[in-house]
């Protein structure tokens, strides 16, 4: 069944491309230089730079790909803002879903369909090889299916658990629903000890996302032109972190990555995180005179024990903003090269991020051999159900508004107003920011 | 005959020891955020995350084992060498713009009449309210077509013009009586040489409290440094700070030592100017 939907997807961007009479024959590639803009420093930054020579040495066309930093995808954010308006954007930059959305809606980008199915620069039957939750993630409705980005990397949210904290309380697994995740919050909490269930962080609205999804709900209306914030799902989310901080089983972090800090300590039992956060947890536990001897990953809790889980996925793509045939197909081919599961893999060791492509996994072995919380998060991966936030323009400032209204409602708010005026905002921030 | 009040030492009094107790308690809610700054800076990164309690008695505030090495790797993993030498001569060159425009714009404003002096001064202190995200694109267009994009005057010239600064140095110059000035005049020297030889002298303190915000100014400046380069070439030291942001979790520990040399010029920059910056503020005028 899977496969005959990959099919059908390819068949489906094939024919939408022909009806549009687009081609990549006759562009010549050869001897171009390309600027590529992203995020990484420290040792991503240098293992980019590094890959990036790689290319450069051995790429048959002789392209030449200037990889330069400039700044946290926020920076980078505004700076296209401004490179869009000045007609001085780079060949390739790192975006999130939502903030591609928001450059096509200057018609700034490239859509990538074109180039993921060409005849001879397309990725052929490797297609099939990407896991298909992170390669359809940038296929955006809202732009009637235009492909804005291709994924580098992935990483998913994932529970983190206590293990140590919860066996002290005679529980033997991880929770696998949201009545046992608050059963075990009740039974880990001892005021005496400091210990309790759940270090709540609601300055992400990522995390409300996560709660929403996993109760089947989603923040994107079923057609893919709104948002559907004022919701059941939405609202039993709310109500479940509320009731939970209400009974004094979870803590609101006062600031970003105080949940890190007290699952270090020991002291909180679960947290809710990116899998990208792997290795900032093993190092918070292990400098810590008080971590937990055993701790966990495990999929997000859901509504139902059984049925497959529904977790949510991150990571910024790669985006090709418009300028001439030959800078975009040179940018096209070093996201192609990037992509082929030896640079996967080597981009997986430091980065500790997911490789997209499951033929990468052979590469990672050692990886999944050497850390088996990666290796569970890899597990994880394969079993679950891969939801995206909406890739809506403006998406970003209806984040802003669900941590907001989350934050009033969990400070003892009126629910149903707090969502009804939830939805109202997200409605005129849709209808502002649509192309 | 006039009673002297006493003014002997060691006579303490119930409101001396209230409004000295609130002063200290004043001094440490202002210097705990450097505090912070200084002890996160010196501890490993699983303290930063384990040990990291806001209170100052609070053992998880220091460090165990102070990390002094945690400075030097801040210096080379963000290129500080390249990125500190870039601020000091963006800092520089803006200070000595904004001074000399602000000077003689001023002094014009001040103590020379033309037609439409005032509603310009009135269009310039309007832009004071224009923030700065408003203008970001116009002034990127703007370096990119002039040729400036990547380069030391797109980071420079759009600073070196301030309104603040030219209101803060008329305000202070229309204090200057316009007799000492004419008297120049008669003597025979021009607006340039009266600026040059009495107005300048007499403004030395604004003058300093000017390049002070200048200097404070460019050197915390982050979002045009990224917008007008694509190189590190140029790249200020509020960059080299952001490459401790990653997405999964802190690398406080670097960002912190990273802050305190940021900072460090600053703080001494403001210890040189402090007596001038207090005396320009309380001679213009302006009320806090």
């Amino acid at each position: 069944m899977r496969r005959l939907i990959q099919v059908l997807t390819v068949l489906a961007v094939s024919l939408s491309l022909a009806a549009q009479g687009k081609s990549l024959a006759g562009v010549d590639p050869r001897g171009v230089t390309i600027s590529y803009w992203y995020q990484h420093s420290g040792g991503n930054g240098d293992a980019m730079q590094k890959m990036i020579a790689e290319f450069n040495a051995t790429n048959q066309w002789k392209i030449t790909v200037k990889g330069e930093y400039q700044g946290p995808y926020d920076q980078i954010y505004n700076k296209m803002a401004a490179a869009i308006a000045a007609g001085s954007m780079p060949d390739l930059v790192v975006a999130y879903q939502n903030q591609a959305a928001t450059y096509e809606v200057n018609d700034a980008l490239v859509d990538l369909n074109a180039y993921v199915t060409d005849p001879a620069w397309g990725l052929g039957t490797n297609l099939g090889d990407f896991f298909q939750g992170f390669i359809n993630q940038d296929v955006n409705g809202q732009f009637g299916g235009k492909r804005l980005g291709f994924p580098p990397n992935r990483s998913i949210e994932v529970l983190y658990v206590n293990m140590s904290l919860l066996k002290s309380a005679g529980i033997t697994a991880p929770p696998r629903t949201w009545t046992e995740f608050a059963q075990d919050c009740v039974r880990v909490t001892n005021k005496e000890k400091g210990t309790y269930g759940y270090a709540l962080d609601n300055l992400d609205a990522s995390h409300v996302f996560a709660m929403v999804i996993s109760r089947g709900g989603d923040f994107a209306r079923a057609d893919g032109r709104g948002y559907a914030l004022n919701t059941p799902q939405m609202k039993a989310a709310l109500q479940f972190m509320a009731g939970l901080l209400k009974q004094g089983v979870a803590r609101k972090i006062p600031k970003k990555y105080d949940d890190q800090t007290d699952f270090g300590n020991g002291m909180a039992a679960f947290t809710l995180g990116s899998t990208s956060g792997l290795s900032f947890y093993a190092n918070a536990v292990a400098s810590s005179k008080t971590g937990p001897a055993e701790w966990t990953i495990a999929p997000v809790p859901q509504q139902a024990a059984t049925g497959t889980p529904a977790i949510d996925l991150y990571g910024a793509s790669l985006s090709i903003p418009r300028t001439t045939p030959e800078r975009q197909l040179a940018a096209w081919l070093f996201v192609r090269w990037f992509s082929e599961p030896r640079q996967q893999a080597q981009w997986a060791h430091v980065s500790k991020y997911f490789p997209v492509r499951k033929a990468a996994e052979p590469l990672i072995r050692d990886m999944l051999d050497a850390d088996p919380r990666f290796a569970a998060a890899w597990s994880i991966l394969k079993i679950v159900n891969l939801r995206s936030e909406p890739p809506y323009a403006g998406y970003d400032l209806a984040r802003d508004a669900i941590v907001a209204a989350s934050s009033r409602v969990l400070d003892g708010g009126d629910i149903d107003a707090t969502l009804a005026g939830l939805q109202a905002q997200a409605d005129k921030i849709y209808k502002d920011s649509a192309p | 005959m006039a009673i002297e009040p006493d003014r002997r030492p060691g006579r303490l009094t119930a409101g001396g020891i209230a409004a000295a107790f609130l002063l200290v308690l004043g001094a440490l809610v202002c210097l705990m955020p450097f505090l912070f700054m200084a002890s996160t800076s010196l501890k490993t990164t699983g303290e930063t995350v384990t040990r990291n309690s806001p209170i100052l008695l609070d053992p998880g505030f220091w460090p165990s084992v102070p990390q002094w090495g945690n400075y030097a790797r801040a210096w080379t993993t963000a290129r500080f060498s390249l990125f500190f030498r870039n601020s000091l001569v963006i800092a520089a060159l803006t200070v000595a713009g904004v001074t000399a425009s602000s000077s003689f714009a001023a002094y014009a404003f001040a103590k020379i009449r033309f037609a439409g002096s005032g509603p310009l001064f009135a269009v310039f202190l309007a832009t004071l309210v224009i923030p700065e995200s408003v203008t970001l694109v116009p002034s990127f267009i703007v370096i990119t077509r002039l040729g400036w994009y990547d380069t030391l005057a797109g980071l420079t010239v759009p600073f070196t013009a301030s309104a603040f600064s030219i209101f803060l140095l008329r305000q202070f110059l229309a204090q200057i009586p316009n007799e000492l000035l004419e008297s120049a005049r008669i003597d025979g020297a021009g607006h340039t040489r009266t600026f040059l030889s009495i107005a300048l002298p007499l403004s030395r303190a604004p003058l300093f409290t000017v390049a002070f915000l200048a200097f404070i100014g460019s050197w915390n400046s982050l979002q045009w440094p990224l917008v007008a380069t694509r190189s590190g070439r140029w790249r200020p030291i509020t960059v080299g700070l952001t490459m401790f942001i990653t997405e999964a979790g802190p690398q406080n520990e670097l960002r912190m030592a990273g802050a305190m040399i940021a900072v460090l010029p600053v703080v001494l920059a403001y210890f040189l100017a402090q007596k001038q910056f207090t005396e320009a503020i309380a001679r213009s005028g302006i009320k806090g």
